[in-house]
């Protein structure tokens, strides 16, 4: 195990971009106490940076502690050690406090996107509300929907008339609107259509890093990371296992997990061959 | 030999307001040992195909056309005598394992409910049968497996379960929906070799709704693509994934990420 | 369309899906449209007309009623005839006047104390089940505690404490009946709290406060408005009951439960307490009428087939 951290950190501290990273965890462990009375360490000793228009993709299977990555680095979770620095500023957990200005710049797109949009408010109130963090920002309601694919009449609808798709945009374009710094995608695709999948991360890259955000994007599908990230992390039961740039990854993994979940992505070949049986 | 024979299958929905055409023309062929793989995004109304062999179409629903079933007419069928072909020869596995299950009930029983309703065998039976099937699928330790409730598993193993109680009737045709889509991709390998496994070996005929052609190209035999209640294009795996006629089924293959086109 | 274009290719079937799974259109706020909806049942249509009929008799008793309600102008204790319609009272008061002009307190005062205690239940609910943990125990145990006792007893022993006066029933009523809602908005706000879109606006910077109006109470506002329409029956039984107890609205005031109480020492003039009686029993059910239609138009289970059947 020993072996594996050293490479992780050592991995880690080739960010690619030069000086401060934007996001930086060092050593994070975050716990939960099981209903037997004993505990369970979701995530074990996390060591990651992010740099400046960066995206990571962190990539692993169900219940390996990457969602709960993602909340310990927006303050959802209170780590059981371990620090979480943003920008020169401690991640402190958020508890029932309002949220300290200095961190709104982490935003979140969530993975259900049946969930994650007020049903009972207008799309645009609901877009305005993450506006008004960001009022030097360019953007507005029209210019959000518009880069999010969607018609400007969408503003004024509710969410339930929308399709699971068009949802997810606009809880991207909601994270979008508060001029975030640091974008962290926890599986935002996964309950969507494969045929969407690949084009709605696409559209979460771009507009991140065109308005000069980092992302940090969370999936179970290695090829759809592939496709739109700069480095990749592999997590397996809690620990990074592996962190290395993406075509590395995927030309050249190290760690026997890694080449594990590889091999096991069925090829869209038309050969008829299952994964992992040869 | 065709044991599903899917000839301009027409179903709409009326609801007070409208009436919504879910399925136009449908027809195909599901034959005994292949696996025939739908294609679609959703809302293209490959689940309702399914569903429609099943009988088992939503209230409101107005079927036409026809379903073959080994010289049967399913098409109007009385609910009576569909129930007793469902569960027995007609069977079906859901896209999420945890909740197809009751989770108050045992394994065992769950599994073997329909088939001492159907084939009046008695429990102690039915439960060897049963243990014998969740070996057939991969079950780790059947015999104690059994006893179990549904959250002692992993998705995976649920899974396994439930084409276990699919096939314990000796069905002619499973059809699975999404069987893999709320798996962990190493976990789905497994299950895709089971469900080709358990076609071959049974001569079942199988109807494999799915949206992701990763799947369809490791284990469908046929494809049949679907759009807005309409077959786009059919035919053998390969064709179809490799020289895709119809514009749909190009721009689906080439949206895949990594698509390498 | 072409398809081969990503633009806009997953809009067109989607589209067409929503609109044919949910008949509401869109563009209109949900809770607001559903409300006449909602009368439009046969059930809400029957209680909303009672309750119309009954306004207007409120509005305007003093033109209706033929005589004064307080003056003892008739022999005590006769029979409805064709001078009064009704009969009179132990006092020689017509009894259709008084009914009438009781109207005016008892339904006002059923509706304001129910919006008082929704108001109060629904605050301190929300507050117990966004904090949670001390306060949430403390206020909970508190209601529990209401909870323990039945209703009309509880409030008999507050309006009794507190002295007999339509003021000090309205008090008495509004303390037993705050937990109800208390509880019913605890925990929908607890479910609201932990869900994605609430979270989504905390990390947007909103404190609490902003996060319950703006996020958490467009969401469970319905059921206790459902609730408050059901509970304004109860609450008017409520009334009528400590009426009746001598705890409630004081003589001479024309007052159901007081009426109804005089009446059932009267046993044979049973005129007295019918028609009071009668009075109570219509409003109750259109109240309850109306909240019955506005529960099922409100709950998306059942809000399709309310929408069916109307139109």
């Amino acid at each position: 195990m020993t072996s594996i951290d050293q490479a992780s950190t050592a991995s880690a501290d080739q960010t690619p971009t030069a000086g401060a990273p934007l996001l930086s965890l060092d050593s994070v462990a975050c716990e939960y106490r099981l209903d037997g009375g004993g505990r369970f360490r979701a995530v074990d000793g996390v060591s990651l940076q992010l740099g400046r228009s960066e995206v990571l993709g962190l990539v692993g299977e169900s219940g390996c502690g990457k969602s709960t990555l993602a909340k310990l680095i927006c303050g959802l979770e209170r780590p059981a050690g371990g620090s979480i620095t943003f920008d020169g500023n401690p991640v402190r957990a958020l508890g029932l406090k309002k949220r300290a200005q200095e961190l709104l710049g982490i935003q979140m797109v969530f993975q259900n996107p049946y969930a994650s949009l007020n049903p009972r408010r207008r799309i645009r109130d609901q877009l305005e509300d993450a506006l008004a963090l960001n009022p030097d920002g360019s953007w507005t309601v029209d210019s959000l929907l518009d880069a999010v694919d969607l018609p400007s009449d969408s503003a004024h609808r509710y969410s339930h008339s929308f399709s699971g798709g068009q949802r997810q945009r606009i809880a991207i374009a909601r994270a979008l609107a508060a001029g975030p710094k640091v974008l962290v995608g926890d599986e935002p695709i996964a309950s969507l259509d494969a045929f969407l999948q690949a084009r709605i991360a696409r559209m979460m890259r771009d507009l991140a890093i065109d308005s000069g955000a980092s992302m940090i994007f969370i999936s179970h599908d290695l090829s759809v990371v592939r496709d739109i990230a700069d480095r990749v992390a592999v997590m397996e039961a809690g620990r990074i296992v592996e962190v290395a740039p993406t075509d590395q990854i995927w030309d050249d993994p190290q760690h026997p997990y890694t080449k594990k979940l590889l091999a096991a992505i069925p090829k869209v070949d038309g050969k008829g061959i299952i994964p992992g049986s040869s | 030999m065709s044991m599903i024979s899917i000839r301009d299958l027409n179903l709409s929905v009326t609801t007070s307001k409208q009436t919504a055409h879910i399925l136009k023309d449908v027809s195909f062929e599901l034959e005994a040992g292949r696996i025939t793989g739908v294609a679609g995004a959703s809302g293209s109304g490959k689940t309702q195909t399914g569903l429609a062999i099943l009988g088992l179409s939503p209230a409101g629903a107005e079927l036409s056309g026809s379903i073959g079933f080994d010289g049967v007419e399913l098409v109007g069928m009385p609910a009576k005598e569909h129930n007793r072909l469902r569960g027995v020869q007609l069977s079906m596995v859901f896209q999420d394992p945890a909740s197809a299950f009751h989770p108050m009930l045992s394994v065992g029983d769950q599994i073997t409910d329909h088939l001492r309703h159907h084939q009046k065998v008695s429990k102690r039976e039915a439960l060897t049968k049963a243990i014998k099937i969740l070996g057939r699928t991969r079950v780790p330790h059947p015999e104690e497996a059994v006893k179990k409730y549904p959250h002692q598993f992993s998705g995976g193993q649920l899974q396994r379960i439930a084409f276990a109680s699919a096939i314990i009737c000796d069905p002619k045709v499973l059809i699975a929906d999404e069987p893999t889509t709320a798996l962990d991709v190493t976990v789905q390998a497994g299950i895709l070799r089971l469900l080709r496994e358990l076609c071959d070996d049974l001569d079942l005929a199988v109807l494999l709704v799915t949206h992701d052609f990763g799947v369809l190209s490791s284990v469908a035999d046929t494809i049949v693509v679907m759009k807005n209640g309409v077959v786009v294009e059919s035919g053998e795996r390969e064709a179809v994934i490799t020289a895709p006629q119809h514009e749909y089924t190009r721009s689906l293959i080439e949206s895949l990420p990594g698509a390498e086109v | 369309m072409s398809i081969g274009t990503p633009k806009h290719s997953d809009n067109a079937p989607t589209n067409t899906e929503a609109v044919s799974r949910d008949p509401v259109d869109p563009g209109l706020k949900r809770w607001q449209i559903r409300f006449p909806k909602a009368l439009r049942t046969p059930l809400g249509f029957v209680g909303a007309g009672i309750l119309v009929i009954w306004l207007i008799v409120a509005i305007f008793a003093p033109l209706l009623a033929p005589f004064d309600p307080l003056a003892q102008n008739f022999p005590r204790l006769s029979a409805p005839s064709s001078e009064n319609l009704l009969g009179t009272d132990t006092l020689g008061r017509d009894v259709l006047s008084r009914i009438l002009l009781a109207a005016r307190t008892t339904l006002p005062a059923a509706v304001f104390v129910v919006i008082c205690s929704a108001l109060l239940g629904s605050v301190l609910g929300a507050i117990a089940g966004y904090f949670g943990r001390a306060v949430d125990e403390i206020i909970m145990r508190i209601a529990d505690l209401v909870f323990a006792f039945p209703t009309i007893i509880l409030a008999m022993v507050i309006a009794a404490a507190l002295g007999p006066g339509l003021k000090n029933a309205i008090i008495a009523i509004l303390l037993v009946s705050w937990p109800s809602y208390a509880r019913v908005t605890r925990s929908l706000v607890m479910t609201a709290r932990g869900s994605e879109y609430v979270i989504a606006g905390r990390l947007l910077g909103f404190s609490a406060g902003r996060s319950l109006a703006r996020e958490i109470a467009p969401n469970v506002i319905s059921p206790v408005v459902v609730l408050a329409t059901l509970d304004v029956g109860s609450a008017i039984l409520t009334m009528a009951g400590l009426s009746f107890l001598s705890l409630g609205a004081v003589p001479p005031t024309p007052d159901w439960g007081a009426m109804i109480s005089e009446g059932v020492s009267q046993f044979a003039a049973w005129w007295i307490a019918f028609f009071p009686g009668l009075c109570i029993l219509t409003i109750v059910m259109a109240f309850n009428f109306i909240g019955d239609s506005l529960r099922d138009s409100l709950d998306p289970h059942t809000a399709q087939e309310v929408g069916e059947t109307t139109s």
